[in-house]
């Protein structure tokens, strides 16, 4: 294919991630995810267990908290309540 | 090419140690990071700050470009140009694996400065390589709330890494076509399989995400499309139908008697296309008075009339009206 073609991509709302391809996106390891999603700070979309689903906003925050936790040496509750309000003040300017 | 003094961009002297540089870097993310500081260039200072994060943060990139750094100042100092041969510089035993951090705070764009000196592997893949699968790659597209309505092409450029002619990996440049969906909210991702850096050892490519977000960024992820109306103070005082354009076209709209400035009127169905089985978003307008200049023909005359008809009457500053 040359980058000259017009590529169609997925809209991953529509086709959701498995945990693994949710971890090799943000370019960590399966278990950083289930660490986390056992603690309460990410969620995933649908399913249980191996059957869990990702989508959009679950990618974004898994990147966010990646970022804050590295960036700032931060444990992953400080970097989850970091993304909270980050994403509380772009509510609020947002006027939602 | 514009040699980058890393130590400046952190402002930190050069000999900090690491806790000092993580601290700078720290402090800048603070203040500069995306989510938080709404200027315009705050984003292109967050990659500048986090490309001299990614060299003096790793031992061995930091001793690289230090040696680079001081070839440039003493060619400075004598008057010569100041153009080291970056390749062959950081080539003399210094081995670079991988693709710069992914994700750090806000920013994507490595300098053509940086891609020279770090962005080539110092040897070529051995052909025994095991298989790894390349890297994932992440772009922020930004797109008018016109190319989700009615969908676009839209071009996107990034650096992957990808085996040059002597088999070396290298940061290339890329730029692809890409089908921005009908329909697509800020905040979703497009996900391209196989367009992410190349693997190793006959390893799959990684995927390219791209995020969605708005030149508006009060579209949000709604499906709901925000637009202006404007009307004339007739217009909104009298009510009728007007017809105004859109990012989907021209509408028809019924505006009703004493419509006033900044009163949303919402076409339900309108907006963006929903997602299979979702009802699409609504057009939601909202009006936006706009006075003629006292200096159009008639207009003074006319405003005269006005304030002598209804200005004993009429108090904008004690709520509108007698």
């Amino acid at each position: 294919m040359n980058d000259g073609d017009v590529l169609v991509g997925v809209v991953i709302d529509d086709a959701t991630l498995t945990l693994d391809e949710l971890a090799c996106a943000c370019g960590v390891s399966a278990d950083w995810l289930s660490q986390r999603l056992d603690a309460g700070l990410l969620a995933c979309c649908s399913g249980e267990g191996t059957a869990r689903r990702f989508a959009s906003p679950q990618l974004h925050r898994a990147r966010r908290l990646l970022a804050v936790e590295r960036d700032f040496d931060a444990n992953q509750e400080l970097a989850a309540l970091v993304v909270d309000l980050v994403d509380e003040i772009q509510r609020l300017r947002a006027g939602r | 090419m514009r040699f980058e003094d890393y130590y400046r961009v952190m402002g930190v002297a050069a000999d900090a140690d690491a806790a000092a540089i993580k601290q700078a870097y720290r402090r800048h993310a603070r203040l500069l990071h995306p989510d938080v500081n709404p200027s315009a260039d705050a984003h292109a200072s967050m990659a500048r700050i986090n490309e001299a994060y990614e060299v003096l943060s790793d031992t061995q990139r930091r001793a690289a470009y230090d040696g680079v750094r001081r070839r440039h100042q003493a060619a400075a100092g004598k008057h010569k140009p100041a153009a080291p041969d970056l390749a062959s510089d950081w080539q003399q035993g210094f081995q670079y694996e991988g693709a710069p951090s992914a994700g750090r705070a806000g920013g994507e764009g490595f300098s053509d400065f940086f891609t020279s000196m770090f962005g080539r592997a110092a040897k070529p893949e051995p052909p025994d390589a095991k298989p790894e699968r390349g890297g994932d790659e992440h772009v922020k597209l930004v797109i008018d709330a016109a190319d989700a309505t009615t969908g676009a092409v839209r071009s996107v450029s990034f650096r992957s890494l990808a085996p040059d002619d002597q088999g070396h990996r290298a940061a290339v440049l890329r730029n692809l076509q890409v089908q921005i969906p009908k329909g697509i909210r800020a905040g979703q991702h497009i996900r391209l399989p196989g367009q992410g850096s190349a693997g190793r050892g006959g390893g799959a490519a990684g995927d390219l995400y791209l995020e969605v977000q708005f030149k508006d960024a009060t579209r949000e992820q709604s499906r709901d499309v925000l637009e202006a109306l404007p009307l004339a103070p007739w217009e909104a005082a009298l009510g009728g139908d007007v017809t105004t354009k859109t990012p989907a076209g021209e509408v028809s709209v019924t505006v009703p008697p004493d419509t006033p400035h900044g009163k949303r009127l919402r076409l339900k169905g309108r907006g963006l296309p929903g997602a299979t089985g979702e009802s699409p978003g609504d057009m939601v307008l909202q009006v936006e008075v706009k006075l003629p200049a006292s200096t159009l023909p008639g207009a003074r005359a006319a405003y005269e009339v006005m304030a002598a008809a209804v200005g004993r009457d009429f108090h904008p500053r004690s709520g509108g009206a007698a």
